[in-house]
Protein backbone atom coordinates (compact mmCIF):
# COMPACT_ATOMS: atom_id res chain seq x y z
CA UNK A 1 0.00 0.00 0.00
CA UNK A 2 1.30 3.68 -0.38
CA UNK A 3 0.26 6.49 1.41
CA UNK A 4 -2.40 7.47 -0.70
CA UNK A 5 -4.05 4.06 0.44
CA UNK A 6 -3.26 4.20 3.91
CA UNK A 7 -4.79 7.46 4.60
CA UNK A 8 -7.44 6.35 2.23
CA UNK A 9 -8.62 3.12 4.49
CA UNK A 10 -7.16 4.74 8.11
CA UNK A 11 -10.45 5.18 9.60
CA UNK A 12 -11.45 1.24 8.80
CA UNK A 13 -8.30 0.13 10.17
CA UNK A 14 -8.57 1.77 13.28
CA UNK A 15 -11.96 0.22 14.24
CA UNK A 16 -10.81 -3.46 12.77
CA UNK A 17 -12.95 -3.60 9.69
CA UNK A 18 -10.15 -4.07 7.60
CA UNK A 19 -9.64 -8.26 6.40
CA UNK A 20 -6.77 -9.62 7.89
CA UNK A 21 -4.01 -9.08 4.93
CA UNK A 22 -4.89 -5.04 4.15
CA UNK A 23 -5.22 -5.00 8.14
CA UNK A 24 -0.99 -6.44 7.99
CA UNK A 25 -0.42 -3.91 4.84
CA UNK A 26 -1.57 -1.01 6.79
CA UNK A 27 0.75 -2.45 9.91
CA UNK A 28 4.05 -2.72 7.92
CA UNK A 29 3.17 0.63 6.04
CA UNK A 30 2.90 2.43 9.14
CA UNK A 31 6.09 0.81 10.94
CA UNK A 32 8.10 3.02 8.22
CA UNK A 33 5.68 5.98 7.19
CA UNK A 34 5.50 8.81 10.15
CA UNK A 35 3.09 10.94 8.39
CA UNK A 36 0.63 7.98 7.94
CA UNK A 37 1.34 6.60 11.30
CA UNK A 38 0.31 9.89 12.90
CA UNK A 39 -3.11 10.08 10.37
CA UNK A 40 -4.04 6.45 11.40
CA UNK A 41 -2.80 7.08 15.10
CA UNK A 42 -5.08 9.69 15.18
CA UNK A 43 -8.65 7.75 13.76
CA UNK A 44 -7.53 5.38 16.81
CA UNK A 45 -8.12 8.01 19.00
CA UNK A 46 -11.32 8.51 17.68
CA UNK A 47 -12.28 4.95 17.71
CA UNK A 48 -10.84 4.44 21.71
CA UNK A 49 -13.84 7.31 22.29
CA UNK A 50 -16.35 4.95 20.72
CA UNK A 51 -15.87 2.80 23.93
CA UNK A 52 -17.11 4.89 25.97
CA UNK A 53 -20.30 5.87 24.09
CA UNK A 54 -21.81 2.26 25.05
CA UNK A 55 -24.80 2.67 27.17
CA UNK A 56 -24.45 1.91 30.93
CA UNK A 57 -26.48 -1.55 31.68
CA UNK A 58 -27.78 -3.06 34.80
CA UNK A 59 -25.68 -4.41 36.63
CA UNK A 60 -25.54 -8.03 38.24
CA UNK A 61 -25.56 -8.20 41.72
CA UNK A 62 -23.20 -11.21 41.91
CA UNK A 63 -20.74 -10.36 40.05
CA UNK A 64 -18.73 -8.16 43.13
CA UNK A 65 -19.03 -11.66 44.69
CA UNK A 66 -17.63 -13.77 42.07
CA UNK A 67 -14.40 -11.65 41.56
CA UNK A 68 -13.92 -11.40 45.42
CA UNK A 69 -14.06 -14.71 45.42
CA UNK A 70 -11.29 -15.35 42.53
CA UNK A 71 -9.12 -12.67 44.04
CA UNK A 72 -8.97 -14.35 47.16
CA UNK A 73 -8.66 -17.55 45.33
CA UNK A 74 -5.73 -15.38 43.20
CA UNK A 75 -4.39 -14.10 47.07
CA UNK A 76 -3.88 -17.50 48.48
CA UNK A 77 -2.16 -18.96 45.37
CA UNK A 78 0.04 -16.16 45.65
CA UNK A 79 0.67 -16.76 49.55
CA UNK A 80 0.98 -13.27 50.15
CA UNK A 81 2.43 -13.03 53.83
CA UNK A 82 1.32 -9.23 53.96
CA UNK A 83 -2.07 -9.75 56.08
CA UNK A 84 -3.38 -6.90 54.60
CA UNK A 85 -6.68 -8.29 52.65
CA UNK A 86 -9.70 -6.58 53.86
CA UNK A 87 -12.18 -7.98 50.86
CA UNK A 88 -14.68 -9.27 53.09
CA UNK A 89 -15.43 -11.30 56.30
CA UNK A 90 -13.08 -12.06 59.08
CA UNK A 91 -9.51 -12.91 58.03
CA UNK A 92 -8.21 -16.17 58.02
CA UNK A 93 -6.40 -15.72 61.50
CA UNK A 94 -9.63 -14.66 62.79
CA UNK A 95 -11.69 -17.55 61.79
CA UNK A 96 -8.69 -20.27 63.04
CA UNK A 97 -7.88 -18.41 66.43
CA UNK A 98 -12.18 -17.95 66.90
CA UNK A 99 -14.03 -20.71 65.76
CA UNK A 100 -11.42 -23.69 65.02
CA UNK A 101 -10.37 -23.87 68.38
CA UNK A 102 -13.09 -24.16 71.28
CA UNK A 103 -15.03 -27.43 69.77
CA UNK A 104 -11.72 -29.85 70.52
CA UNK A 105 -11.13 -28.75 74.04
CA UNK A 106 -14.85 -28.98 74.69
CA UNK A 107 -15.13 -32.66 73.71
CA UNK A 108 -12.21 -34.09 75.92
CA UNK A 109 -13.75 -32.05 78.85
CA UNK A 110 -17.34 -32.92 78.99
CA UNK A 111 -16.74 -36.38 80.33
CA UNK A 112 -15.26 -35.26 83.57
CA UNK A 113 -17.31 -35.51 86.43
CA UNK A 114 -19.47 -32.27 88.10
CA UNK A 115 -16.76 -30.94 90.27
CA UNK A 116 -14.28 -30.82 87.06
CA UNK A 117 -17.32 -29.81 84.81
CA UNK A 118 -17.38 -26.20 87.36
CA UNK A 119 -13.65 -25.79 87.11
CA UNK A 120 -14.18 -26.65 83.57
CA UNK A 121 -16.57 -24.00 82.89
CA UNK A 122 -14.46 -21.41 84.64
CA UNK A 123 -11.74 -22.50 82.53
CA UNK A 124 -13.75 -21.82 79.69
CA UNK A 125 -14.97 -18.80 80.82
CA UNK A 126 -11.32 -17.48 81.05
CA UNK A 127 -10.15 -18.95 77.93
CA UNK A 128 -13.11 -17.32 76.21
CA UNK A 129 -12.30 -13.92 77.77
CA UNK A 130 -8.71 -14.54 76.48
CA UNK A 131 -9.92 -15.22 73.11
CA UNK A 132 -12.44 -12.46 73.11
CA UNK A 133 -9.41 -10.26 74.12
CA UNK A 134 -7.33 -12.07 71.15
CA UNK A 135 -9.68 -11.33 69.20
CA UNK A 136 -10.23 -7.68 70.13
CA UNK A 137 -6.53 -7.12 69.38
CA UNK A 138 -6.91 -8.82 66.04
CA UNK A 139 -9.78 -6.68 64.77
CA UNK A 140 -7.85 -3.28 66.66
CA UNK A 141 -4.80 -4.45 64.11
CA UNK A 142 -6.63 -5.14 61.56
CA UNK A 143 -8.59 -1.66 61.98
CA UNK A 144 -5.20 0.07 62.10
CA UNK A 145 -3.74 -1.56 58.76
CA UNK A 146 -6.87 -0.38 56.88
CA UNK A 147 -5.93 2.65 58.36
CA UNK A 148 -3.03 3.07 57.98
CA UNK A 149 -3.41 1.63 54.13
CA UNK A 150 -6.16 4.37 53.92
CA UNK A 151 -3.73 7.08 54.74
CA UNK A 152 -0.98 5.54 52.60
CA UNK A 153 -3.45 5.64 49.59
CA UNK A 154 -4.43 9.31 51.02
CA UNK A 155 -1.06 10.71 50.88
CA UNK A 156 0.32 8.68 47.91
CA UNK A 157 -2.57 10.01 46.24
CA UNK A 158 -1.80 13.72 47.58
CA UNK A 159 1.84 13.74 46.32
CA UNK A 160 0.79 11.95 42.92
CA UNK A 161 -2.05 14.73 42.15
CA UNK A 162 0.75 17.63 43.20
CA UNK A 163 2.80 15.76 41.09
CA UNK A 164 0.95 15.36 37.72
CA UNK A 165 -0.85 19.37 38.77
CA UNK A 166 3.05 20.85 39.01
CA UNK A 167 4.69 19.62 36.24
CA UNK A 168 5.77 15.79 37.80
CA UNK A 169 9.32 14.44 37.44
CA UNK A 170 9.64 10.79 37.33
CA UNK A 171 13.36 9.16 38.13
CA UNK A 172 13.70 5.62 36.96
CA UNK A 173 16.10 3.46 39.10
CA UNK A 174 17.46 0.32 37.61
CA UNK A 175 18.65 -2.91 38.98
CA UNK A 176 22.55 -2.81 40.17
CA UNK A 177 24.41 -6.28 40.02
CA UNK A 178 23.50 -7.03 43.14
CA UNK A 179 19.47 -7.01 42.01
CA UNK A 180 19.85 -7.18 38.57
CA UNK A 181 16.03 -7.56 37.66
CA UNK A 182 14.91 -4.65 39.44
CA UNK A 183 12.55 -1.90 38.17
CA UNK A 184 11.92 1.23 40.48
CA UNK A 185 10.22 4.26 39.66
CA UNK A 186 9.99 7.65 42.30
CA UNK A 187 7.11 9.81 41.48
CA UNK A 188 7.57 13.80 42.63
CA UNK A 189 7.37 17.15 42.10
CA UNK A 190 10.21 19.26 41.64
CA UNK A 191 9.54 21.53 44.26
CA UNK A 192 7.87 18.91 46.37
CA UNK A 193 9.57 17.44 49.68
CA UNK A 194 7.41 14.18 48.80
CA UNK A 195 7.76 11.41 46.81
CA UNK A 196 6.18 8.24 45.67
CA UNK A 197 8.57 5.17 45.17
CA UNK A 198 7.56 1.80 43.81
CA UNK A 199 9.75 -1.18 42.73
CA UNK A 200 9.70 -4.61 41.60
CA UNK A 201 12.02 -7.49 41.15
CA UNK A 202 13.78 -6.79 44.10
CA UNK A 203 15.15 -10.30 45.68
CA UNK A 204 14.00 -10.63 49.20
CA UNK A 205 16.59 -9.26 51.45
CA UNK A 206 18.23 -11.55 54.36
CA UNK A 207 16.82 -12.38 57.51
CA UNK A 208 16.76 -9.18 59.53
CA UNK A 209 17.53 -6.48 56.94
CA UNK A 210 15.38 -4.43 54.83
CA UNK A 211 15.88 -2.12 51.78
CA UNK A 212 16.78 1.86 52.24
CA UNK A 213 16.54 4.36 49.84
CA UNK A 214 18.76 7.22 49.70
CA UNK A 215 18.68 10.46 48.57
CA UNK A 216 22.12 11.17 47.24
CA UNK A 217 24.41 14.58 46.76
CA UNK A 218 27.93 14.82 46.24
CA UNK A 219 29.16 14.57 49.73
CA UNK A 220 25.36 13.49 51.69
CA UNK A 221 23.41 10.66 51.74
CA UNK A 222 20.04 11.73 53.87
CA UNK A 223 17.71 8.01 54.26
CA UNK A 224 14.34 8.43 52.32
CA UNK A 225 12.70 5.59 54.68
CA UNK A 226 13.01 1.69 54.90
CA UNK A 227 10.86 -1.07 52.88
CA UNK A 228 10.52 -4.72 53.26
CA UNK A 229 9.70 -6.01 49.24
CA UNK A 230 7.01 -8.73 49.49
CA UNK A 231 5.98 -11.36 46.56
CA UNK A 232 8.07 -10.78 43.32
CA UNK A 233 9.63 -7.93 45.11
CA UNK A 234 7.19 -5.30 44.86
CA UNK A 235 7.96 -2.81 47.42
CA UNK A 236 6.09 0.54 47.97
CA UNK A 237 7.62 3.94 49.36
CA UNK A 238 6.56 7.26 50.95
CA UNK A 239 9.77 9.17 50.63
CA UNK A 240 9.80 11.85 52.95
CA UNK A 241 12.14 14.44 52.73
CA UNK A 242 13.72 17.05 54.86
CA UNK A 243 14.48 19.65 51.90
CA UNK A 244 13.09 19.96 48.35
CA UNK A 245 13.82 16.43 46.10
CA UNK A 246 15.52 18.79 43.65
CA UNK A 247 18.24 19.35 45.56
CA UNK A 248 19.51 15.73 45.49
CA UNK A 249 21.33 14.22 42.84
CA UNK A 250 20.34 10.82 43.01
CA UNK A 251 18.27 8.11 44.88
CA UNK A 252 20.03 4.72 45.51
CA UNK A 253 19.16 1.56 47.19
CA UNK A 254 20.77 -0.78 49.49
CA UNK A 255 20.20 -3.70 52.08
CA UNK A 256 20.52 -1.99 55.80
CA UNK A 257 19.59 -3.91 59.18
CA UNK A 258 16.06 -4.10 60.30
CA UNK A 259 15.21 -0.16 61.31
CA UNK A 260 17.51 1.55 58.83
CA UNK A 261 20.93 3.26 58.97
CA UNK A 262 22.00 6.38 59.53
CA UNK A 263 24.39 6.57 56.70
CA UNK A 264 24.62 3.51 53.58
CA UNK A 265 26.29 0.34 55.18
CA UNK A 266 24.87 -2.12 53.11
CA UNK A 267 25.09 -2.88 49.36
CA UNK A 268 23.45 -0.71 46.34
CA UNK A 269 21.14 -2.76 44.88
CA UNK A 270 19.28 -0.01 42.83
CA UNK A 271 20.32 3.22 41.55
CA UNK A 272 19.15 5.90 39.54
CA UNK A 273 19.65 9.67 38.59
CA UNK A 274 16.65 13.00 39.63
CA UNK A 275 16.28 15.62 37.64
CA UNK A 276 17.98 19.06 39.23
CA UNK A 277 16.29 21.85 39.56
CA UNK B 1 -8.01 17.10 47.53
CA UNK B 2 -6.35 14.62 45.16
CA UNK B 3 -7.62 14.49 42.08
CA UNK B 4 -9.29 11.10 40.69
CA UNK B 5 -7.09 10.02 38.68
CA UNK B 6 -3.90 10.20 41.37
CA UNK B 7 -6.68 8.13 43.41
CA UNK B 8 -6.51 5.53 40.52
CA UNK B 9 -2.83 5.46 40.70
CA UNK B 10 -2.32 5.35 44.03
CA UNK B 11 -4.64 2.24 44.22
CA UNK B 12 -2.95 0.56 41.48
CA UNK B 13 -0.35 0.99 44.08
CA UNK B 14 -2.12 -0.91 46.46
CA UNK B 15 -2.96 -3.25 44.32
CA UNK B 16 1.01 -4.19 43.12
CA UNK B 17 1.14 -4.55 47.21
CA UNK B 18 -1.21 -7.09 47.16
CA UNK B 19 -4.69 -4.88 48.95
CA UNK B 20 -7.66 -6.80 47.56
CA UNK B 21 -9.55 -3.99 49.79
CA UNK B 22 -7.88 -1.54 46.41
CA UNK B 23 -8.83 -4.23 43.88
CA UNK B 24 -12.38 -3.85 45.57
CA UNK B 25 -12.52 -0.32 45.35
CA UNK B 26 -11.52 0.22 41.99
CA UNK B 27 -13.89 -2.79 40.77
CA UNK B 28 -16.61 -0.54 42.51
CA UNK B 29 -15.22 2.46 40.15
CA UNK B 30 -15.07 0.89 36.65
CA UNK B 31 -16.92 -2.40 36.88
CA UNK B 32 -20.04 -1.02 35.80
CA UNK B 33 -18.78 0.70 32.37
CA UNK B 34 -16.38 -2.28 31.58
CA UNK B 35 -19.33 -4.81 31.72
CA UNK B 36 -21.49 -2.52 30.08
CA UNK B 37 -19.08 -2.50 26.89
CA UNK B 38 -18.48 -6.14 26.79
CA UNK B 39 -22.29 -6.65 27.00
CA UNK B 40 -22.20 -4.48 23.95
CA UNK B 41 -19.77 -6.76 21.60
CA UNK B 42 -21.07 -9.91 23.61
CA UNK B 43 -24.56 -9.69 23.64
CA UNK B 44 -24.63 -12.10 27.04
CA UNK B 45 -24.52 -11.17 30.48
CA UNK B 46 -22.77 -14.64 31.71
CA UNK B 47 -19.70 -13.99 28.99
CA UNK B 48 -19.78 -10.00 29.82
CA UNK B 49 -19.49 -10.99 33.35
CA UNK B 50 -16.69 -13.56 32.75
CA UNK B 51 -14.97 -10.48 30.92
CA UNK B 52 -15.15 -8.03 33.66
CA UNK B 53 -13.96 -10.59 35.96
CA UNK B 54 -10.18 -11.55 33.88
CA UNK B 55 -9.93 -7.62 33.41
CA UNK B 56 -9.89 -7.14 37.42
CA UNK B 57 -8.15 -10.46 37.80
CA UNK B 58 -5.32 -9.39 35.24
CA UNK B 59 -5.02 -6.16 37.34
CA UNK B 60 -4.66 -7.94 39.93
CA UNK B 61 -2.03 -10.79 38.91
CA UNK B 62 -0.12 -8.08 36.63
CA UNK B 63 -0.77 -4.42 38.05
CA UNK B 64 2.76 -3.36 36.42
CA UNK B 65 1.08 -3.99 33.08
CA UNK B 66 -0.95 -0.68 33.88
CA UNK B 67 1.85 2.24 32.74
CA UNK B 68 0.40 5.39 34.26
CA UNK B 69 2.70 7.34 32.59
CA UNK B 70 0.89 6.20 29.19
CA UNK B 71 -2.73 7.24 29.87
CA UNK B 72 -5.31 7.24 32.82
CA UNK B 73 -6.59 4.11 34.01
CA UNK B 74 -10.35 3.92 32.96
CA UNK B 75 -9.53 4.07 29.01
CA UNK B 76 -6.84 1.33 29.63
CA UNK B 77 -9.37 -0.76 31.60
CA UNK B 78 -11.55 -0.42 28.81
CA UNK B 79 -9.31 -1.17 25.85
CA UNK B 80 -8.32 -4.92 27.64
CA UNK B 81 -12.03 -5.40 28.83
CA UNK B 82 -12.57 -4.37 24.58
CA UNK B 83 -9.44 -6.94 23.35
CA UNK B 84 -10.85 -9.36 26.06
CA UNK B 85 -14.18 -9.61 24.58
CA UNK B 86 -12.89 -9.39 20.66
CA UNK B 87 -11.57 -12.68 21.66
CA UNK B 88 -14.31 -14.30 23.33
CA UNK B 89 -16.25 -13.37 20.29
CA UNK B 90 -13.43 -14.87 18.08
CA UNK B 91 -13.86 -17.90 19.98
CA UNK B 92 -17.59 -18.11 19.44
CA UNK B 93 -17.45 -17.48 15.77
CA UNK B 94 -14.29 -19.46 15.17
CA UNK B 95 -15.34 -20.28 11.43
CA UNK B 96 -15.57 -16.49 10.79
CA UNK B 97 -13.85 -15.33 7.97
CA UNK B 98 -12.94 -11.57 9.52
CA UNK B 99 -9.83 -10.42 10.12
CA UNK B 100 -10.40 -9.52 13.88
CA UNK B 101 -6.90 -8.11 14.90
CA UNK B 102 -5.01 -10.42 17.15
CA UNK B 103 -5.50 -9.20 20.91
CA UNK B 104 -1.72 -8.39 20.81
CA UNK B 105 -2.37 -6.34 17.92
CA UNK B 106 -4.80 -3.85 19.54
CA UNK B 107 -3.86 -1.02 21.06
CA UNK B 108 -4.28 -1.73 24.52
CA UNK B 109 -2.84 1.91 25.19
CA UNK B 110 -4.89 4.76 23.88
CA UNK B 111 -2.97 6.71 21.64
CA UNK B 112 -3.11 9.76 23.99
CA UNK B 113 -4.87 12.54 23.24
CA UNK B 114 -8.30 11.19 23.82
CA UNK B 115 -7.99 10.14 27.46
CA UNK B 116 -10.43 11.19 30.05
CA UNK B 117 -8.44 11.20 33.37
CA UNK B 118 -10.84 10.04 35.67
CA UNK B 119 -14.20 8.56 36.29
CA UNK B 120 -16.01 11.70 36.12
CA UNK B 121 -14.11 12.65 33.06
CA UNK B 122 -14.97 9.65 31.27
CA UNK B 123 -18.82 9.78 32.33
CA UNK B 124 -19.02 13.22 30.58
CA UNK B 125 -16.93 11.86 27.69
CA UNK B 126 -19.59 8.99 27.79
CA UNK B 127 -22.31 11.98 26.97
CA UNK B 128 -20.65 13.81 24.90
CA UNK B 129 -19.19 10.78 23.16
CA UNK B 130 -23.26 8.96 22.74
CA UNK B 131 -24.68 12.71 21.46
CA UNK B 132 -21.84 12.85 18.88
CA UNK B 133 -22.79 9.37 17.43
CA UNK B 134 -26.54 10.39 17.11
CA UNK B 135 -25.74 13.15 15.26
CA UNK B 136 -23.97 10.64 12.34
CA UNK B 137 -26.32 9.41 9.71
CA UNK B 138 -27.74 6.14 10.98
CA UNK B 139 -26.15 3.82 8.69
CA UNK B 140 -23.06 5.51 8.85
CA UNK B 141 -23.55 4.68 12.51
CA UNK B 142 -24.39 1.53 12.04
CA UNK B 143 -21.56 0.32 9.74
CA UNK B 144 -18.95 1.92 12.31
CA UNK B 145 -21.12 -0.24 15.36
CA UNK B 146 -20.84 -3.33 13.26
CA UNK B 147 -17.14 -2.84 12.89
CA UNK B 148 -15.85 -1.95 15.88
CA UNK B 149 -18.04 -4.08 18.45
CA UNK B 150 -19.40 -6.86 16.19
CA UNK B 151 -15.78 -7.24 14.51
CA UNK B 152 -16.84 -7.34 10.75
CA UNK B 153 -15.16 -6.29 7.88
CA UNK B 154 -16.35 -3.68 5.87
CA UNK B 155 -16.47 -6.80 3.28
CA UNK B 156 -19.02 -8.60 5.39
CA UNK B 157 -20.71 -5.07 6.58
CA UNK B 158 -21.55 -4.54 2.78
CA UNK B 159 -22.59 -8.44 2.58
CA UNK B 160 -25.22 -8.31 5.39
CA UNK B 161 -26.51 -4.84 4.44
CA UNK B 162 -26.90 -5.92 0.57
CA UNK B 163 -24.86 -3.31 -0.34
CA UNK B 164 -22.54 -2.64 -2.82
CA UNK B 165 -18.84 -3.75 -2.05
CA UNK B 166 -17.23 -0.70 -0.52
CA UNK B 167 -19.55 1.14 0.52
CA UNK B 168 -19.34 0.13 4.13
CA UNK B 169 -15.88 1.47 3.88
CA UNK B 170 -16.81 4.71 2.40
CA UNK B 171 -19.58 4.84 5.62
CA UNK B 172 -17.11 4.15 8.28
CA UNK B 173 -14.09 6.50 6.59
CA UNK B 174 -17.12 9.46 6.44
CA UNK B 175 -18.69 8.63 9.83
CA UNK B 176 -15.69 8.31 11.86
CA UNK B 177 -14.39 11.90 9.95
CA UNK B 178 -17.79 13.75 11.28
CA UNK B 179 -17.51 11.97 14.24
CA UNK B 180 -13.65 13.71 14.62
CA UNK B 181 -15.15 16.84 13.62
CA UNK B 182 -17.99 16.36 16.55
CA UNK B 183 -15.70 15.33 19.50
CA UNK B 184 -13.05 17.96 18.21
CA UNK B 185 -16.16 20.65 18.58
CA UNK B 186 -16.97 19.54 22.32
CA UNK B 187 -13.43 20.20 22.87
CA UNK B 188 -13.56 15.47 24.23
CA UNK B 189 -10.44 15.14 21.27
CA UNK B 190 -8.05 17.32 20.24
CA UNK B 191 -6.12 16.20 17.15
CA UNK B 192 -5.16 19.49 15.93
CA UNK B 193 -1.69 20.30 14.59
Amino acid sequence: MNCTEVRDVAEVYAVGALPAEAAREVARHIATCPSCRLAVSEARQVANLLRLGVPEMEFPANLGTRLAESARQAASEAASPSGRSHWAGPSRGLRQGWLAKPSGHLGWRAVAGLAAAAVLIIAINGWLALQLGALRGEVRQAEELLAESRQTTQTASEILAKTSTSGGAVARLQGTEAAPGALGTLYYSPGGYEAVFMVQGLPRPRPGEVYQLWLVTADQRTSGGTFYPEDGGRGFLIVKAPVPLTTFDAVGITNEPQGGSPEPRGKRHMFGELQRA
Amino acid sequence: MASASAADEALVLRVMHRDTAALEELYTRYARPIYSLAYRILGDSLASEDVAQEVFLKLWRHPSSYNPLRGALGPWLLSVAHNQAVDALRRRHSHHEQALPDAQDIEVYPDGGTDPSDLAALSEASVVVRRALEQIPREQRRAIEMAFFEGKTHVEISRELDEPLGTAKTRIRLGMRKLRALLEKEGVVDLSP
